[in-house]
């Protein structure tokens, strides 16, 4: 079976790197990335990637903006997104839980137990 | 209670004496030498009843009050002995002269009797004016010598046969008595309350023996004075009456401290008291001819002067008051005026009409107009048109309107004023109905711009969140490559190198534990964290927290020992785990190597006990308090060693308060710590009711047999009567034998399908009445038959609380009587309640504590929940929130009525169905009533309209 393709949108350049290495080396995915919303669509849409885990903050189109975005595109519309997201304030989880994404995962994660997460969120047998 | 037993029993001797000497007096019995021998004792007994009651009474009194009593100790002492050189004189030597030694101790009586007078004048006198006091003591004074001399002094003025010294002497008996009667006067029309009764029994003691006193004088000068006379009568009583006022003279001085409570309790009779005299002189020279008699005539025209006096003086003195009232009140309300100029808020009160009868400054500036422009105008259409969102607002939704119709007052914060100049302004106000005599007479209403404040709150939020944002982006970066690298997926390190990441991860794993932990308490304490309560288990909550900290125990070698009782909570269970998971962890870091932490759940009444017992080295007593505060490691050391934030137990404590429990610990230097904390309980699970003779019999119809079972047994619990039929033609059958009272019947079933079942039982005379409840997989929409009646319609799967709902509503007919459950812990009120309700053919269910309400909230479905905010266990929050998570409890109409006043967030909480807030004391009982039917007409509508859907 080939391996799971994960695409990982992020404008900080360095939780993309750290997050790219724990995908790749810990859980065994091929990851691609992108630094921004719109990148991120073209991305998806270009790859259709299994998964997507996307950011919350970011400049410009934010994550719940890249997430309607993805969910307009009919290519892009049935891949499961898990968001990532340093706000943990019960707010905004509960503003984030209520768009169409299949999970919340908080910063900072743990790169050893993030692939895990990922594949428990999304239903997918180690 | 004692001194006013013995105070009484001596009255009721005083009295059988003075009426048994009266009765023995007009008797005439007995020889003359007998009686007397007889007035001898009785002078003798009375006069040193005198000395001993009085001197005992000023023993009870502190100074100043001792003094008068003592004066009155020795007037007795001068009676007493006069008395006995009296009878010695005349009853063993014969000797009748005059003046005699006993009358040297008679004048020297008369003059410590005034001087006691005088003294307790002093100390016992009301506060009045001076000048008046005086006025009216002379007026009595002059009438008591007008009527003196009219009777008694002038005949022994001119008295003849009497020597210089002699009538000196018998003048000033006479003269003695009129200042002793009119002090003693005096003191009974002035002496304060709580005196009057001693001061009382002293006047009338010394006017009785002024009498005496007088017509001895006068009766001595006629020489017609003779021993056992009705004379000795006034005399004795005198004495007597002297003594028991000393009795009555409680000790300490009590009236002093009751001065200042002292009211203004003059009465017409007690003025009329110092007329007394007067009268009885005006009423003398009008039967009497005075003419040619210069001194009475001269003494009634200075009586009648100073009468004129007096009346001027009082006169001027209202005038005075008044002044003095119309000023107090120009100031009053000059202060008022300023602090309402002065406030900050704006403040305007209006009529019944919503039209503005005043408005503050500061309600002008705030909403941009003149004052003369709100003034006349309903301000309602000035400042309050519009919603925030510009929808016009009626003036008969607004609050304001509510509070001049129903007297209820309100805290809005959620609505906008509107300027002169189009803007709107967040703001916040308070509406309180003026009531005068039990009519709303208008309202005031209290505003503030609370712009700033909003903005201070976005800002802080907003703030908080970045932080939490900026300070976890770089972390995430720093822990993931740590992460990756001490986690050796990048390849092995050397043995040093991987010491120095562990340490580097452990420590960023508590930076970011610290700054959760900041955050959580920050949230927790402004009141943003709310509680999500469920029913939860004990036991699944202590196995929870172990599971989190197993790995860190393993690791220190901590063994965790469980005894949990299987206890149910109405708890937020995230909340009570992070708890269990604080004290858990802190057992366990403070542990020795090989030591065990125990955790013990009990039952502690109708709370639930949590028990975190370690084996350390266990916490200084000046620090089991300080333990719960931000940042108070035991030892500063701790956080680095131990690895906290120092915040775990200030958020536990934050969790159990919300929660409305307690925390604390019990410590042993030495030997370890118990951490515990309560949580409210839930009530026990009901034991299944039995089955009563008379309950309802429901006939269940369905061809699957394990629905049969599972509704059977929930009916069973309930308390109904059940029979099961697997098919239409049994129910039919059934039914007809035994005459359900309810039949419960599903749709789709091989034979005889639910709709022929229930045209088969309307058929049958013996079943046509029979109400039928639907229980379906299709919902009634679907099944789309409603063509045919039934009672009502349950949708599979089945949620009993539809269940019993539809079999309560079918068995009362649709229209029986309505249930209302009423939550109050005050039982003379809920009486009340129950009674009113009870006019109104409304069934009420009582409950006294929240934990009863619920209880009885899953015995019976009310149409009506009436609260009471402020009951002592479970608060009435808890109440409502329990009921929002019952499906067939949550929309039930609400009516909260309370002491306190409830904010906006509070009121949120609060809201169950159609919710209606009342304010205890701002709302009369017919409000209450009308409320209550309102809201049941509302909610019968509302059902109808289901009903029909």
């Amino acid at each position: 079976m080939t391996a799971r393709r994960i695409l990982l949108i992020d404008d900080e350049d360095h939780i993309r790197q750290v997050a790219q290495v724990s995908l790749e080396l810990v859980g065994g995915f091929e990851v691609l990335t992108a630094a921004s919303g719109p990148e991120g669509i073209a991305a998806a849409s270009a790859h259709h990637p299994d998964a997507i885990l996307c950011d919350v903050m970011m400049p410009g189109m934010d994550g719940p903006a890249t997430v309607s975005g993805l969910r307009d595109l009919p290519a892009t519309r049935g891949i499961p997104v898990i968001m990532l997201t340093a706000k943990v304030q019960a707010a905004d989880l509960r503003r984030l839980s209520a768009l169409d994404v299949t999970a919340v995962l908080s910063k900072p994660f743990d790169p050893l137990t993030l692939p895990a997460a990922v594949k428990a969120a999304l239903g997918w047998t180690p | 209670m004692e001194h006013e037993r013995r105070f009484r029993q001596a009255s009721v001797g005083v009295a059988v004496t003075c009426a048994g000497l009266l009765a023995w007096l007009l008797s005439g019995a007995g020889s003359p030498q007998a009686r007397e021998v007889v007035s001898d004792l009785g002078y003798l007994a009375g006069s040193f009843a005198v000395a001993v009651s009085c001197g005992l009474a000023a023993r009870r009194q502190r100074p100043p009050h001792r003094r008068p009593w003592l004066l009155l100790c020795g007037t007795g002492c001068a009676w007493t002995v006069g008395n006995v050189f009296w009878f010695h004189r005349r009853a063993l030597l014969g000797d009748l002269s005059f003046p005699a030694p006993q009358d040297a101790f008679y004048t020297l009586a008369l003059v410590l009797g005034v001087a006691s007078l005088v003294s307790f004048l002093t100390v016992a006198l009301r506060r009045a004016s001076p000048v008046r006091l005086l006025l009216e003591a002379v007026t009595i004074a002059l009438s008591l010598i007008f009527l003196s001399w009219a009777l008694v002094l002038e005949d022994v003025f001119h008295a003849a046969g009497v020597d210089g010294l002699g009538r000196a002497v018998l003048l000033a008996y006479p003269a003695g008595d009129i200042v002793l009667a009119s002090l003693a006067l005096f003191l009974a029309a002035r002496s304060r309350r709580s005196a009057r009764r001693q001061f009382g029994l002293v006047a009338a003691g010394f006017l009785s023996y002024a009498v005496a006193d007088s017509l001895y004088a006068y009766l001595g000068v006629i020489g017609r004075f003779a021993m056992g006379t009705l004379v000795d009568l006034p005399w004795i009583a005198g004495y007597l009456l002297v003594a028991l006022a000393g009795l009555a003279a409680q000790g300490g001085g009590a009236e002093v401290e009751e001065d200042a409570e002292e009211r203004d309790d003059r009465s017409v009779l007690r003025e009329l008291l110092l007329y007394l005299p007067t009268l009885l002189a005006i009423g003398y020279a009008t039967v009497n001819d005075l003419r040619g008699d210069v001194l009475l005539i001269g003494t009634g025209l200075a009586i009648l002067l100073l009468l004129g006096a007096r009346h001027a003086l009082m006169v001027a003195e209202a005038l005075t008051m008044t002044r003095t009232l119309q000023a107090t009140v120009a100031l009053r309300t000059s202060e008022l005026r300023s602090i309402l100029d002065s406030a900050a808020e704006g403040i305007y009160g209006i009529d019944l009409d919503g039209r503005t009868t005043f408005v503050n400054p500061a309600a002008a500036t705030l909403t941009g107009h003149e004052v003369g422009e709100l003034r006349g105008r309903r301000q309602h259409h000035i400042v309050h048109r519009a919603r925030p969102d510009g929808t016009p607002y009626p003036y008969e939704e607004c609050p304001v309107t509510a509070s001049l119709r129903d007297g209820v007052a309100s805290d809005v914060s959620d609505e906008v004023y509107w300027r002169k100049d189009g803007s709107s302004f967040p703001v916040e106000y308070t509406t309180t109905p003026l009531v005068q005599d039990g009519a709303i007479t208008g309202a005031v209403v209290t505003f503030r711009d609370v712009s700033d404040r909003r903005a201070t709150e976005r800002a802080k939020d907003e703030f908080t969140s970045v932080v939490s944002h900026e300070l976890r982006t770089p972390l995430t970066s720093i822990r993931g490559s740590l992460g990756l690298l001490a986690g050796g997926v990048l390849g092995a390190l050397p043995e040093q190198a991987q010491r120095m990441l562990d340490i580097a991860v452990s420590n960023t794993d508590r930076l970011v534990r610290l700054i959760n932990d900041i955050l959580d308490i920050e949230r927790m304490e402004s009141g943003k964290a709310s509680l999500a309560r469920e029913h939860c288990s004990a036991a699944d909550l202590v196995a929870q927290a172990v599971e989190v900290v197993q790995s860190m125990a393993d690791g220190a070698g901590v063994e965790i020992v469980t005894r949990p009782v299987d206890a149910r909570l109405w708890a937020d269970p995230d909340r009570i785990v992070q708890t269990l998971t604080n004290l858990l962890s802190n057992a366990v870091k403070f542990s020795p190597g090989g030591g065990t932490v125990s955790v013990v759940v009990a039952r502690q009444n109708e709370d639930v006990l949590f028990s975190v017992a370690d084996q350390g080295r266990g916490i200084p007593a000046d620090k089991l308090e300080a333990v719960f505060g931000r940042f108070q490691q035991v030892d500063a050391s701790d956080s680095r060693d131990k690895g906290g934030t120092g915040l775990g137990l200030a958020i536990s404590r934050s969790i159990v308060a919300q929660h409305g429990g307690r925390i604390w610990v019990d410590s042993v230097m030495g030997e370890g710590s118990t951490f515990s904390f309560t949580v409210p309980g839930l009530l026990e699970e009901l034991p299944a009711p039995e089955v009563v003779p008379g309950a309802p019999l429901v006939l269940v119809c369905d061809d699957d047999p394990s629905v049969l079972e599972v509704v059977g047994a929930m009916l069973h619990r309930r308390g109904f009567d059940v029979a099961t039929a697997d098919s239409g033609e049994q129910a039919v059958r059934s039914a007809r034998d035994r005459r359900p009272d309810i039949v419960l019947l599903d749709l789709l079933m091989p034979g005889m399908s639910g709709w022929e079942t229930v045209a088969a039982l309307n058929a049958h005379p013996d079943t046509e009445g029979v109400p039928v409840v639907i229980l379906s997989v299709l919902s009634a929409v679907d099944a789309g038959q409603s063509a045919v009646a039934v009672a009502d319609w349950v949708d599979k799967p089945i949620d009993d609380g539809l269940l019993f709902d539809a079999l309560e509503r079918a068995l009362r007919g649709g229209a029986g009587a309505r249930r209302v459950l009423l939550v109050e812990d005050d039982l003379d009120l809920a009486q009340v309640i129950t009674a009113t309700f009870a006019r109104r053919g409304l069934e009420t269910f009582h409950a006294r504590s929240g934990r009863e309400a619920l209880r009885l909230s899953q015995r019976v479905v009310p149409d009506l929940l009436v609260l009471d905010i402020g009951l002592p266990d479970h608060d009435g929050f808890t109440v409502v929130e329990w009921l929002r998570t019952q499906e067939r409890l949550h929309q039930i109409p609400l009516l909260v009525y309370t002491a306190r006043d409830l904010d906006e967030a509070d009121r949120r909480r609060l809201r169950l169905g159609e919710t209606t807030f009342l304010t205890k004391g701002r709302i009369t009982p017919e409000d209450f009533d009308r409320q209550v039917t309102g809201l049941l007409e509302r909610m019968t509508g509302a059902r109808a309209e289901a009903a029909t859907r």
